[in-house]
């Protein structure tokens, strides 16, 4: 079986996502040629995607209002950052997820979404079967070898990457030295590497 | 100075303000969620406006509102 990276995955899926990129690129030139009804477009565009994002990121909806707020603020305030690097939708994708990840800290704690835990409605209906099959393969063997690792070294790999702790906060909890801790991680790493050579870790 | 002038500089604030409370920490922030894009995850975020979860009228209509008049203020200078 053809194994597909995280990148390859993500190249399928934005190219599907054509009709949302194809949108933003004309709103965005028309912010920018000062038509104030286009930014009207982009809220319409991307509303219920980022509030219902952040429900299901942060289990509230009180929260997800303050965060589905932060994010048009940004958006608004800052669309003179977007360079065009990447697509609109990913630059939106990516201030959300680093307003959540703020917030989730705050709260003591990032919240891992699991790929088990994505509904089948959440699926985007163009994005078709194959890549999020391979995705959830790919995830699997991820979580398989994360499972094989010696225990030490699992649990450090979960505080750091999981809770996103740093190294000092992990040798705190754990009663380590930080050379300890970081030993540790690249071990893990080391093995995951090993175990893993057709995937892109992102550790 | 004139009236307009002033409200040139009040909306400029404004923005300034809100660009404020996102310093460089928050763009490198955005920036590595972009390059470790994490594919499971930006499905989700795509399909997420088919998930069951309905915004309060109320909120959807207010932000509209509020998001409207930044942007009349920021178009009519």
């Amino acid at each position: 079986m053809a194994r597909l990276s995280s990148k390859d995955a993500l190249g399928t899926c934005l190219a599907q996502l054509s009709g949302v990129k194809e949108a933003d690129r004309s709103i965005v030139d028309a912010i920018r040629g000062g038509d104030p009804a286009a930014f009207r477009e982009l809220y319409e565009l991307h509303f219920r995607r980022i509030h219902n994002f952040a429900v299901r990121r942060l289990g509230d909806a009180a929260e997800a209002e303050d965060v589905t707020q932060e994010v048009f603020e940004a958006v608004y305030s800052c669309l003179d950052r977007f360079e065009g690097k990447s697509d609109l939708v990913v630059w939106i994708y990516g201030i959300t997820r680093n307003i959540l990840n703020n917030r989730l800290r705050r709260r003591g704690g990032v919240r891992l979404v699991s790929i088990d835990d994505v509904p089948p409605e959440a699926a985007p209906l163009d994005l078709g079967p194959e890549p999020l099959a391979q995705a959830r393969q790919a995830l699997g063997r991820v979580r398989a070898a994360i499972e094989r690792l010696p225990g030490e070294q699992r649990k450090m790999l979960e505080l750091r990457h999981g809770k996103r702790l740093n190294i000092r906060k992990i040798a705190q909890l754990t009663g380590r030295s930080e050379d300890a801790v970081k030993s540790s991680l690249y071990r893990a790493r080391r093995t995951l590497a090993a175990q893993l050579p057709g995937e892109r870790l992102s550790l | 100075m004139s009236e307009r002038a002033k409200q040139r500089e009040r909306t400029q604030q404004s923005r300034g303000g809100l660009d404020a409370r996102r310093g460089a920490t928050f763009w490198d922030g955005v920036e590595r969620e972009i390059e470790a894009l994490d594919v499971a995850d930006f499905a989700l975020f795509m399909g997420a406006d088919r998930l069951p979860f309905e915004p309060r009228p109320a909120f959807a209509h207010a932000l509209s509102d509020c998001l409207a008049s930044l942007v009349r203020s920021r178009w009519s200078n």
